[in-house]
């Protein structure tokens, strides 16, 4: 019985929050009505076989008066509150009494006539409670969810017709409903609603993948089924009645997958990744309008087909509705040995009490009650997570990297260094060791590993896999590298196209691939990993890699390159990275749609990282990109250039060192090359570019810092070397927007601005031939 | 094209360049602070003389005089910068932008009484720079239309670096 104490107990930790909730709510407003449905849904989670029947079914009881509320009039009324402190009280007792191993106590009169429909022996009338329930003007919801109801007396009663089944059949093969937001009244309710859903799509997905996995995950079944269920609370509380319908239909259409009637297959699978996506684009929408898009503009629910396929998928595999569902619990006993496998091990032990005590139990009890024991600790895990405002973490890394710059400066300001004050001394050390913690605590704060990104891959790898008839299969690697949570937003779009140029271009058919005597199946890897400070995200393809005379010849083709032009294998590959260059034969939906990777590329440079292209014929290609670990404080090298400083962002950096005498050599027409590590580096004078005055004249008078840009790799020449900083990069607002040498600003220990150059741009500007002789009496302006 | 209208009375923050005085409406001023050490940003037109650090931000400073094509001089200690709201409705820091001038003399309220449209000519600055013009016992103030001068600014698009004008960079922009 330790599971069912444990149950229990976490049964009336619920009913106590759910006690603080109803103390808040009022007739006639929606206080506490979203935490009210979310405690009740959390328990009607608790698994069917591991308390009494009746007392799950006490605990369902006021299901119908939420959704009655919610589907109605949003707000609390007099007659519901009332009942809902009723039954609290009576459900404290009924939990009591069980736990004392007592008999129940009656229900109190103001809720026996309720409580009929949901007990055992009426659960085969899917009618809601509504006839009793206030708010007669409401029109009952056709299939009342009763959900932890349904599992518990499936096997009592094993001619029921699947009630959702039923319902399914039953339901009007809705069009396109449309639904207009009520703005601006609604603005910060769709907001928070568009977050919400947001995270709930996330997990709709993540729970797919999960199924794809193990068909039988009962877990994540029951994930998708909460997600749609909050999709269809909040939805009707905003009065969006069409996409609360639909979320409706959904989780009635998939109780029956819930309940174990309906297997899980693929086309139910693909079934709710399509619902999944009509709320996603709806979700978009509102987020759109809540973002000033628009507003006011129905939106279309294109609920119709999709609903269509759901059923057909559910009809695939389950028996017709009218049938005795036999069949499918039949079908279960097969699944049920895989389930306590693929739950998490606290299910374990709940699968094990019933089913050992009960070996004659009917096989769905069994298959049911692991499901939402683990979602029991998922969701006290959950409690310990603070949601808060994205902006609100910005601010408060940026006032940290603030800190670390000020603090920087008292640490190594001179006056500091020179006394010879020991507590003072002591007391800079422990205000620099506090800092750098702080410092990393809040960075920390802002990771979030790459995993969720790298999932979201898997999902569109199936589909373009699917779409084009080739098999591929990704490999992810380094999923729980951490990086800037804005960085993982900022990479989902390239990382999705050069996926999408791996599938579409990079990956043979099978046929193909047989052909060439590789497996039929094309891998491809996503891996990520810290190296230098900074992040390394690597999208590799065993395909048939890029080709290089194909690139070359529609370059010319499109007048991108000069025919006479010979380039080097590495920067024949480079040509990839050309505006409107594309090298599919066919225009297909997924790659030839205008954006290309010169997209990509500048995408990833606006982060601050590079993108590095290997290709061997007839093997695979590799896009290999580094990006900073932060947008927000950046490493940077301090130099000098005349009576100026410059940062140079340190990623971009691979070397310093000073010029010997003569080591600089003229070229003709070539202008300075250096010999850096055997290779000769063609030589940017800084103050060229800037066309700034600089007082090294003689190359060994000044510091060669050795930058790269892509696969370029160049001399930069300044006067000095001042040092290496961490800083915070600003904006410097769009009246340079115009300049790309500088990307941006950095306040210095002293008060003053020091520009960061953008090294792709300072790499791409154009040298000059011959180098200008002095530079000294230039003026400044 | 310069709209004929009358200005709407109201303060004014007034400033010189010289000997010639000027005004502008005072909700369109942030704050005017000390002239400071400038940063200048390579490649950018003559008067737009770099970034200053306000308190934590940097500010694109731009020179007024340079804008009239007025002669440069030494700013002395009354040299100040007036920070301008760019854009009302936009967060923070984003729209600012600073504008040097050789001293910032006083907050007038001009009633309707002493505003007057702009004349048809302007001395140097353009039409366009004019709100209208205002006048007190002793002064005549051009009210200027910072909305016009600073949108210029906004949009300001580099000289493109060909390897010509690079090569030819050692002159003084």
């Amino acid at each position: 019985m330790a599971a069912a104490n444990d149950i229990l107990e976490a049964v009336a930790e619920v009913l106590a929050r759910l006690a603080e909730e109803l103390a808040f709510a009022e007739p006639g407003t929606d206080t506490a009505l979203l935490p009210v449905n979310a405690l009740l849904m959390d328990l009607e989670q608790v698994p069917a076989g591991a308390l009494p029947g009746s007392l799950v079914a006490a605990l369902a009881l006021p299901r119908g008066w939420i959704d009655a509320t919610l589907d109605g009039s949003g707000k609390f009324d007099e007659a519901t509150l009332q009942r809902l402190n009723v039954w609290h009280g009576w459900v404290l007792d009924c939990l009591m009494s069980e736990s004392a191993g007592l008999d129940a106590p009656e229900a109190p009169p103001e809720l026996t006539v309720e409580t009929a429909p949901a007990t055992p022996p009426a659960v085969a009338a899917p009618a809601p409670p509504a006839p009793v329930v206030a708010a007669p003007a409401v029109p009952a919801p056709s299939p009342a969810p009763a959900p932890a109801v349904v599992p518990a007396a499936a096997p009592e009663a094993p001619s029921m017709p699947a009630p959702a089944a039923a319902a399914a059949e039953a339901a009007p093969a809705a069009g396109i409903a449309t639904m207009v937001l009520r703005l601006p009244g609604d603005l910060d309710l769709l907001g928070e609603f568009h977050s919400e859903s947001l995270e709930l799509l996330r997990s709709i997905e993540q729970a797919v993948l999960t199924l794809e996995e193990s068909p039988t995950a009962a877990e994540a079944i029951n994930a998708i089924f909460r997600a749609f269920h909050t999709f269809k609370g909040s939805a009707g509380f905003l009065q969006l009645d069409a996409l609360r319908d639909f979320a409706h239909e959904l989780e009635s259409l998939l109780e029956v997958v819930r309940s174990g009637e309906v297997k899980v297959s693929r086309p139910v699978i693909d079934s709710i990744l399509a619902g999944a996506d009509v709320l996603a684009e709806c979700t978009r929408e509102v987020g759109l309008q809540v973002g000033g898009v628009n507003p006011g503009q129905p939106i279309p629910v294109p609920s119709g087909p999709v609903l269509a396929l759901v059923r057909a998928a559910l009809r695939g595999e389950a028996p017709p509705a009218a049938a005795p569902p036999v069949a499918a619990v039949a079908a279960a006993p097969v699944e049920t040995p895989v389930a306590p496998q693929a739950t998490a091990e606290a299910s374990a032990q709940a699968v094990a009490t019933p089913a050992t005590a009960a070996p004659a139990a009917p096989a769905p009890v069994a298959a049911a009650a692991p499901a939402p024991k683990a979602a029991a600790p998922a969701q006290a895990a959950a409690d310990n997570f603070v949601r808060l405002d994205a902006s609100k973490l910005d601010d408060l890394v940026n006032l940290v990297g603030e800190l670390v710059v000020a603090q920087a400066f008292v640490v190594e300001s001179g006056e500091v260094r020179a006394s010879a004050n020991l507590e003072l001394a002591h007391a800079v050390r422990k205000l620099a060791r506090i800092t750098r913690e702080l410092q990393h605590n809040a960075m920390s704060l802002r990771m979030v590993p790459v995993g969720g990104l790298f999932r979201k891959m898997t999902r569109l790898v199936r589909d373009l896999a699917a779409s084009q008839g080739k098999q591929v299969r990704l490999v992810l690697k380094g999923e729980d590298t951490e990086l800037d949570r804005q960085l993982v937003e900022k990479m989902g779009d390239p990382l999705i196209h050069m996926i999408r140029n791996s599938v579409d271009h990079g990956l043979e058919t099978a046929e193909q691939r047989i052909a060439a005597g590789k497996d039929p199946t094309g891998t491809i890897e996503l891996s990520a990993a810290h190296r230098h400070g900074g992040i390394v995200l690597r999208v590799s393809d065993d395909g048939r890699g890029l080709n290089v005379e194909r690139l070359r010849a529609k370059a010319i083709e499109k007048k991108l390159l000069d025919p006479t032009v010979q380039l080097d294998a590495q920067a024949a590959l480079e040509l990839v990275f050309l505006p409107g260059l594309s090298t599919a034969t066919a225009i297909t939906d997924i790659s030839g749609r205008g954006v290309g990777m010169d997209v990509v590329r500048g995408h990833i440079e606006s982060l601050r990282g590079h993108v590095h292209i290997e290709s061997t014929p007839g093997a695979g290609a590799a896009f290999t990109i580094r990006l900073p670990l932060t947008l927000a404080l950046i490493d940077g090298l301090l130099v000098g250039l005349g009576d100026e400083r410059y940062i140079i962002p340190a990623l971009a950096v691979r070397e310093t060192f000073r010029p010997k005498p003569g080591g600089v050599s003229t070229v003709h027409e070539q202008g300075e090359m250096v010999a850096f590590r055997g290779e000769q580096l063609p030589v940017i004078r800084l103050g060229h570019v800037l066309r700034r005055p600089a007082r090294a004249v003689q190359p060994e008078q000044g510091i060669i810092v050795v930058v790269e840009s892509g696969n370029t790799v160049r001399a930069l020449l300044v006067d000095e070397f001042l040092g290496k900083r961490e800083i915070i990069i600003k904006n410097m607002g769009d009246t340079f927007a115009g300049q790309t040498l500088v990307a941006g600003g950095a306040i210095l220990g002293d008060g003053s601005v020091g520009l960061i150059l953008d090294v792709d741009s300072v790499v791409r500007a154009p040298r000059m031939a011959v180098p200008v002789a002095t530079t000294t009496q230039m003026v400044q302006a | 094209m310069t709209t004929h209208s009358v200005p709407a009375p109201g303060r004014f923050l007034t400033f010189h360049l010289g000997a010639s005085y000027y005004g502008v409406p005072i909700r369109e001023v942030r704050e005017v602070v000390r002239l400071c050490p400038i940063t200048g940003v390579p490649n950018m037109p003559v008067h737009i003389r770099g970034v200053i650090n306000l308190r934590g931000s940097v500010l694109p400073v731009f020179d007024l005089r340079a804008k009239f094509g007025m002669a440069a001089v030494d700013y002395d200690d009354r040299g100040c910068i007036v920070v301008f709201d760019r854009q009302q409705d936009r967060p923070r820091q984003a729209g600012a932008i600073g504008a040097i001038v050789d001293g910032v003399d006083d907050v007038l309220v001009l009633a309707q009484s002493q505003l007057a449209s702009a004349p048809d000519f302007a001395g140097s600055v353009e039409a366009d720079y004019l709100l209208g013009v205002g006048t007190t016992a002793d002064r005549v103030f051009s009210l200027l239309h910072m909305k016009n001068i600073l949108a210029a600014d906004g949009s300001v698009l580099m000289p493109t670096i060909t390897p010509k004008a690079a090569a030819g960079g050692t002159e003084s922009q």
